[in-house]
């Protein structure tokens, strides 16, 4: 464990540590809330907040933003007063650090890096992140939740929101900070970090494994159907499913909202996808094009 | 609700007096924790008045009992005097008068002043347009102004004459008041100055200090705590306070105003926060502070010659190791390209000596000489056994050794033998049972054993011209004849012998081939031509590709044509580059100790290294280390840099001028003068120093010494005798007559200096004063005896100067009297303040102390 305890009490990596104890305490204290909440609901009592609609900013809002912000101020402050900032070796350009880690709040992407070429990992799919972000107010009205905790009511909606904040950025960024090791090699937190680690990971495109050459014309229509298909049978089905079981949602919704919906949804989930294919059956790539590879 | 308010309130002033406690927190850290040199400067300072205040009184109470209080008191009577005569009614009111005249004259002249400017601008202005425009007019005004500019100095002198009779008057009523002033203030020079120096203490303040070198880009705040580093008396013993060790040497030389401190030092020079960051001892910093000696590693940035450099005997001893074990051989050095292989050449070694010895020689030279040079490079049997076989497959078939017994020797040639072998005075560079040895840099081999090595007949060709077996040796040719060679060779063999030598192939047994390859391929690897020439292999270190495949170069070293890592700049190397291998850990993680442990144990690090064990003690590890951390990539500005000697001669353009010419350079190349004696640069200082020999020494005693060395020294400093051949080997003269006219030639043309007068200058006296009595009173009123023996008296720490008139030039001495340290600075003799008169005096009585 030694090598995990140097790692992880590093003045660098504090930063990181505080950051995993906050979203854990707040996801654990916001579920803890719904839960309760919807306990009471379902006896039927009155949820605190629920309905309200509107409260004062002046004072509550204001007094606790202002307490919170005196509480960041001196936790900065006294931060600082304690810990130097962690001056590394004089830059030489003979010399470049390894691994060489981007900001900790990037790691996420750079570990995504891994999986998909750089063109998508960190242009693509980032920019589809901002427009997700971006779109959630138009494509999610549903005012249940405003102003109360509650999983019940939400249930998709929250699983599919923990899914990828915890598991594709929080683990993502974690496992960049202190399981990435020199080469952005794995290195579990027993293992010491050796520069002079050397893995074969010898990887393949997905149409090479049966014998078609990924850059043939062939293996360019097998790969873009594979993506089309994936995509189609995503937004075809659940559309079926609804279709049958309940059509009033689905009219509510609307055409182009679902198609986004799905959209971003699906992307959301190739990532996990990729991530499996990658690790496990040693895929490189799916669909390679002479301007992107997916 | 209420409730939930006041706790909040109460959150709210606890976080409050929280953000309060830390502000005060930072301004402490700010001010006094990051700030410790605001401490140090003020203990300094209070430990500055201390001193200042006890200097003062003590001034104070040498200036009362010397009677000055007295002097002060009628001093300050009499200008009482004075000052009651002043201020009577009666010449007060003259004084008035004539002080309100003075104002008057004073306003006249500020205006007088005023009104020349004006008349002078506007001149300077006409005379402008006059030269531009050629106008009559402009003439005219011009010739005005110059006019009322006349006028005016006029009226001005006249006003300074009477003002000058007005004071004059005013001097007259004050007397002799000013006059005492100021010798009351001369009185109290000392003291005030020091009163002013504790005031001046005083009023100092703690602020970061600073010496900014801007053309090297240094900025050095080291003064801000150690603030007597050069202060001119001791303080205290404590740190930061003390003052900079022998700075007659270090500071003199390198003022810190214009070299700060790590220019040398190195350390962290701009860090004010505290003694570890300021010294660099913190992680990652590339240049950690230098101390005590290793300190000198920095001389190497800009002195080109080290050794013998006054305070750097450190890397001095450094580099002599350095040249002593060869490393230049397989490493490539700066400064140390030029010199030559150390090892003996090897192609005959088949010839010359033991099977059996060289087998046990290559496992461990330290079998057979407890100092040998040689290295070891671990060899098991076999490898040393194949190593041998390569070397004397060279001269022929056999593994073959030659042992003399006592049958084997004559015994009465030996006995003639052992004369020649004083005579010649070996032991002066061979070391025999730890005897001799005392030219410790000429390293010549250990003869204890020798006659368990070699062969007579190598021995004997050897000595008769050792240049055509080694052509780069230093062993002079003695000319010697064949009946003088056999009898020393036959001392030798029998002399020197190793009771413990057990042959193995007294019967000589054919060399196997593939043991002969196998060999080859160990010379190769281990690169035994870096030290020793191999038939085969002269250009081995220019051929890059083949060292390459030969084996790697350690850890990431820019390949060279060397064997072993360049280490140019190794000082400056990354500390990263440095791979600590099975020592990770082990040994503290920076350079010193990696270098160190290079040397200490050069096969530590991997087991597939190739560079021997040179069994350096610590001592001379850390001298080599220093050495070997002074080469850096730094790069010091023009401005610092003392050039080597060899450079200096380049660029003079004198490299291709050797500094011996004409047949003494035959001569030298022979009998090896400069083994001993120094010319210039070159040579060595185990004899005296010839660089102005023709000017110093007489010819006639010049031709005497070279044609019979005489004993004027202890024996291993004698000068060896190369001629033995006069009179059937019992030893007579030295060098042949046509080489004495030689040297004397070279003598007369090269080694004089213009310094040295020819003859002494002439005294005008009235001819009654015995020139040469006069000396011998000087001579005896100095002290001159206390160092120098003349006949049965004297101290031995100076030449004997019993018969120094027939030795030495009067020019030389006189010279040498005014200044003994012109031609040495090393020399111990004082010097004396002599006047020209007392030199020719003690010159004159010198030169009359002849043997006859």
């Amino acid at each position: 464990m030694g090598p995990f305890i140097e790692i992880i009490s590093a003045p660098d990596n504090i930063a990181i540590v505080v950051m995993i104890l906050m979203v854990i305490f707040f996801t654990v204290w916001a579920f803890l809330q719904a839960f309760r909440n919807d306990a009471m609901r379902r006896k039927g009592e009155r949820i605190e907040g629920e309905g309200d609609g509107k409260t004062d900013s002046w004072k509550p809002l204001v007094r606790i933003e202002f307490i919170i912000a005196l509480i960041v101020f001196i936790g900065l402050t006294f931060w600082s007063l304690v810990v130097d900032a962690p001056l590394e070796e004089l830059a030489s350009p003979t010399l470049t650090p390894n691994p060489a880690k981007a900001p900790w709040y990037f790691l996420g992407l750079q570990e995504m890096l891994v999986y998909f070429d750089p063109w998508i990992a960190g242009v693509v799919l980032p920019t589809l992140i901002i427009i997700g972000l971006i779109a959630i107010p138009y494509i999610d009205n549903n005012p249940k939740g405003n102003g109360y905790y509650t999983f019940a009511e939400r249930k998709w909606a929250i699983l599919i929101f923990c899914f990828g904040f915890l598991a594709l950025w929080i683990l993502l960024i974690v496992i960049g900070v202190f399981f990435r090791g020199p080469g952005w090699l794995w290195f579990w937190p027993w293992e010491a970090w050796d520069h002079h680690r050397v893995i074969y990971e010898g990887t393949t495109d997905l149409t090479d494994l049966v014998g078609i050459d990924s850059r043939s014309g062939l293996g360019f229509f097998i790969g873009g159907g594979l993506v089309t298909f994936y995509y189609a049978l995503g937004m075809v089905l659940p559309y079926l499913y609804w279709k049958k079981r309940n059509p009033e949602f689905l009219e509510d919704l609307g055409v182009f909202p679902y198609v986004t919906i799905s959209f971003l949804f699906w992307t959301m989930l190739a990532l996990p996808i990729k991530m499996f294919l990658r690790l496990v059956l040693l895929v490189k790539y799916v669909w390679v094009t002479p301007w992107f590879n997916i | 609700m209420k409730q939930k308010s006041s706790y909040t309130s109460l959150l709210f002033a606890f976080l409050s007096l929280l953000l309060l406690g830390l502000t005060f927190w930072v301004i402490w850290k700010d001010e006094v924790q990051l700030r410790p040199w605001k401490s140090y400067q003020q203990e300094y300072k209070e430990l500055k008045g201390k001193k200042l205040q006890e200097e003062y009184d003590r001034a104070k109470k040498e200036f009362d009992s010397n009677g000055n209080a007295q002097k002060l008191e009628s001093l300050q009577a009499k200008l009482k005097a004075e000052e009651d005569f002043f201020n009577s009614r009666e010449v007060q009111e003259k004084y008035k008068k004539l002080t309100g005249q003075l104002d008057v004259i004073g306003s006249s002249l500020a205006q007088n002043q005023k009104k020349l400017q004006e008349t002078r601008g506007r001149f300077l202005e006409a005379e402008y347009l006059y030269i531009r425009d050629q106008k009559e007019h402009d003439k005219k005004v011009m010739q005005q102004l110059q006019g009322e500019i006349e006028e005016l100095k006029k009226s001005r002198d006249a006003l300074l004459e009477r003002k000058k009779g007005i004071e004059e008057n005013i001097d007259e009523l004050t007397g002799e008041a000013e006059a005492i002033r100021a010798e009351i203030m001369s009185l109290h020079k000392g003291l005030d100055e020091k009163l002013a120096a504790i005031k001046g203490n005083k009023r100092t303040s703690p602020e970061i200090r600073q010496i900014h070198i801007s053309d090297v880009g240094k900025a050095d705040r080291c003064i801000s705590c150690h603030a007597g580093i050069e202060s001119s008396y001791k303080l205290s013993e404590k740190q930061p306070f003390t003052r900079h060790p022998a700075s007659f040497i270090f500071l003199e030389n390198h003022p810190v105003s214009e070299y700060g401190c790590t220019f040398c030092h190195q350390g962290q020079g701009r860090a004010t926060t505290s003694p570890n960051k300021a010294h660099g001892w913190v992680d990652h910093w590339t240049e950690p502070m230098l101390r005590g000696s290793m300190t000198q590693s920095s001389c190497i940035s800009c002195h080109g010659d080290i050794e013998g450099l006054r305070g750097a005997e450190f890397i001095s001893k450094g580099s002599k190791l350095i040249k002593k074990y060869g490393c230049y051989g397989c490493h490539m050095i700066p400064g140390y390209e030029e010199l030559r292989e150390i090892g003996p050449v090897l192609a005959e070694a088949g010839t010359k000596v033991n099977y059996s010895w060289a087998v046990n020689w290559l496992q461990d030279p330290k079998t057979y000489y407890e100092a040998a040079r040689m290295p070891k490079f671990f060899f098991s049997k076999g490898e040393a056994e194949s190593i041998t076989d390569y070397l004397f497959s060279m001269t022929g078939t056999t593994r073959h050794d030659t042992l003399y017994t006592d049958d084997d020797i004559d015994w009465d040639l030996a006995e003639k033998g052992k004369a020649i072998w004083r005579q010649s005075r070996c032991n002066i560079c061979h070391t025999t049972n730890g005897k001799g040895g005392n030219h410790t840099e000429i390293h010549a081999p250990d003869l204890t054993k020798v006659g368990s090595k070699v062969t007579k007949e190598w021995l004997f060709n050897w000595i008769r011209d050792p240049k055509k077996y080694f052509p780069e040796t230093k062993m002079p040719r003695y000319r010697f004849n064949d009946q003088e060679l056999a009898a020393l060779v036959e001392y030798v063999v029998s002399e020197f012998q190793d009771w413990d030598f057990e042959p193995e192939y007294e019967e000589a047994v054919p060399i196997k081939a593939e043991s002969i390859e196998k060999g080859k391929a160990l010379v190769e690897k281990y690169g035994c031509f870096g030290c020793h020439k191999l038939k085969g292999m002269e250009e081995m270190q220019d051929i890059a590709p083949q060292l390459r495949r030969a084996g790697t170069t350690i850890e990431g070293a820019v390949s060279t044509d060397k064997i072993g890592a360049e280490l140019s700049s190794i000082g400056s190397k990354p500390i990263e580059l440095l791979d600590f291998g099975k020592m990770k850990g082990k040994i503290p993680h920076e350079r010193l100790s990696y270098v160190k442990q290079k040397l200490r144990a050069p096969r530590s690090y991997r087991d597939d290294l190739r560079m021997p064990d040179y069994r350096l003690n610590e001592d001379e590890l850390g001298a080599v280390s220093s050495v070997l951390l002074g080469f850096t990539d730094v790069s010091r500005p023009v401005r610092y840099k003392v050039l080597a000697y060899r450079e200096i001669e380049r660029l003079e353009g004198e490299s291709e001028r050797h500094i011996l010419s004409g047949d003494f350079e035959k001569l030298e190349k022979d009998i090896k003068c400069l083994n001993c004696h120094k010319i210039g640069n070159h040579g060595y200082n185990y004899a005296p120093d010839l660089a102005i020999a023709g000017s110093k020494l007489q010819e006639g005693w010049v031709r005497k010494f070279l044609k019979q060395p005489d004993i004027i020294r202890p024996m291993l400093k004698q000068m060896p005798r190369f001629n033995l051949d006069k009179q059937d080997g019992m030893i007579q003269g030295n060098l042949a007559d046509s080489e004495i006219e030689t040297v004397m030639s070279f003598f007369r043309s090269d080694l004089v200096s213009d310094d040295i007068p020819v003859s002494l200058p002439e005294l005008v006296d009235n001819g009654t004063v015995d020139q040469v009595l006069e000396g011998k009173r000087l001579y005896d009123k100095k002290g001159c005896v206390a160092c120098h023996q003349i006949g049965n008296a004297g101290g031995s720490v100076g030449p004997n100067l019993s018969f120094v008139g027939d030795r030495l030039t009067a020019g030389f001495i006189f010279k040498y009297l005014e200044d003994p340290q012109r031609y040495n600075p090393e020399n111990v003799e004082p010097n004396l303040g002599f006047t020209e008169r007392e030199r020719v005096y003690l010159t004159r009585y010198l030169m009359s102390l002849k043997q006859e």
